[in-house]
């Protein structure tokens, strides 16, 4: 067994433990919310997800930039990577957000700043990661990727602070959000931090598992290439 | 539990989106690994020897 691949067996096996942990945390010991009651026992795992769904976006930024000065390929499989699982952390936003807004507000969806706001950035990196396999020209995808990787990383702080400098229906962040925005009973910080770190190793797996696969492609189309070059040579 | 239908919707929803991408990243990797050793097994006999298909193509 490599050396990676035991570091991925491990971050999986922490990750489902501290999951579960979460999930037991956040259904079964931290106490209902004062004024929503159990349905906020959603925002566990609802907030826990889009944190590391952040993180994986500014990771995209990071190496967009970095692929774009060096032109490095590697820096663009860690992008692709990290975009791929940040598109499905923010997947579990946007569909576990209307599960609780229409018991909490009596509508599935409304048109707020920082819902539109995380639809828009959730169908910029939806185009940033299937769009890439319609440019034909191998040369020019990467870049693009990466433009397009640089506009999406750019959009996560107005995400974050919509709340804050719009009105919107959505509640204003939990962490740094302000005297109300937060939550008080040490079980219910225990259950959300359970869940960030879960999702954050969860990340890493995937991410992980992701660049080693974009890896293997790029060592296919080489391969690809080296076949032609023998066939054409015969 | 009051609106229980409403949160088990929600962590059920968690795991399917998980495990729906575990299964994407599965199936993506088994089919990249057929065809680099599809590949690598014609360029070696191309080549004439074995399975040498992997030299010189960097990982």
């Amino acid at each position: 067994m490599s050396k990676k691949t035991a570091i991925q067996g491990f971050l999986l096996g922490a990750a489902f433990v501290i999951l579960e942990a979460a999930l037991i945390w956040a259904l079964g010991v931290a106490p209902p919310d004062k004024g929503q009651g159990d349905l906020q026992r959603i925002f566990y795992f609802h907030l826990g997800s889009i944190w590391p769904g952040f993180l994986a976006f500014f990771y995209v930024l990071y190496a967009s930039i970095r692929y774009l000065i060096s032109r490095d390929i590697r820096w663009d499989e860690g992008a692709l990577a990290s975009g791929e699982v940040g598109l499905a952390f923010s997947t579990i936003v946007l569909t576990t957000g209307p599960i609780w807004a229409k018991p909490a507000w009596g509508v599935w969806w409304v048109w707020d700043a920082r819902l539109a706001s995380m639809l828009v950035l959730w169908l910029i990196f939806f185009g940033y990661v299937n769009l890439r396999e319609y440019i034909d020209d191998e040369s020019k995808r990467p870049r693009i990727s990466a433009v397009l990787g640089v506009i999406g990383g750019c959009m996560v702080p107005f995400v974050y602070m919509s709340t804050r400098w719009f009105k919107t229906q959505h509640p204003e962040p939990v962490i740094g959000g302000g005297e109300k925005s937060g939550i008080d009973d040490p079980n219910m910080v225990m259950a959300l931090v359970l869940a960030l770190v879960g999702f954050t190793l969860l990340y890493l797996l995937f991410a992980s598992l992701g660049r080693q696969l974009h890896g293997e492609r790029n060592r296919l189309s080489r391969l690809k290439a080296r076949l032609h070059a023998l066939e054409e040579g015969e | 539990m009051k609106h229980f239908e409403f949160i088990i919707a929600a962590y059920t929803v968690v795991w399917i989106v998980l495990a729906c991408y575990i299964f994407i990243l599965i199936r993506r990797n088994k089919r990249l690994s057929d065809q680099v050793d599809e590949l690598s097994e014609r360029i070696g006999d191309l080549e004439g020897g074995g399975s040498g298909g992997d030299a010189g193509v960097e990982g």
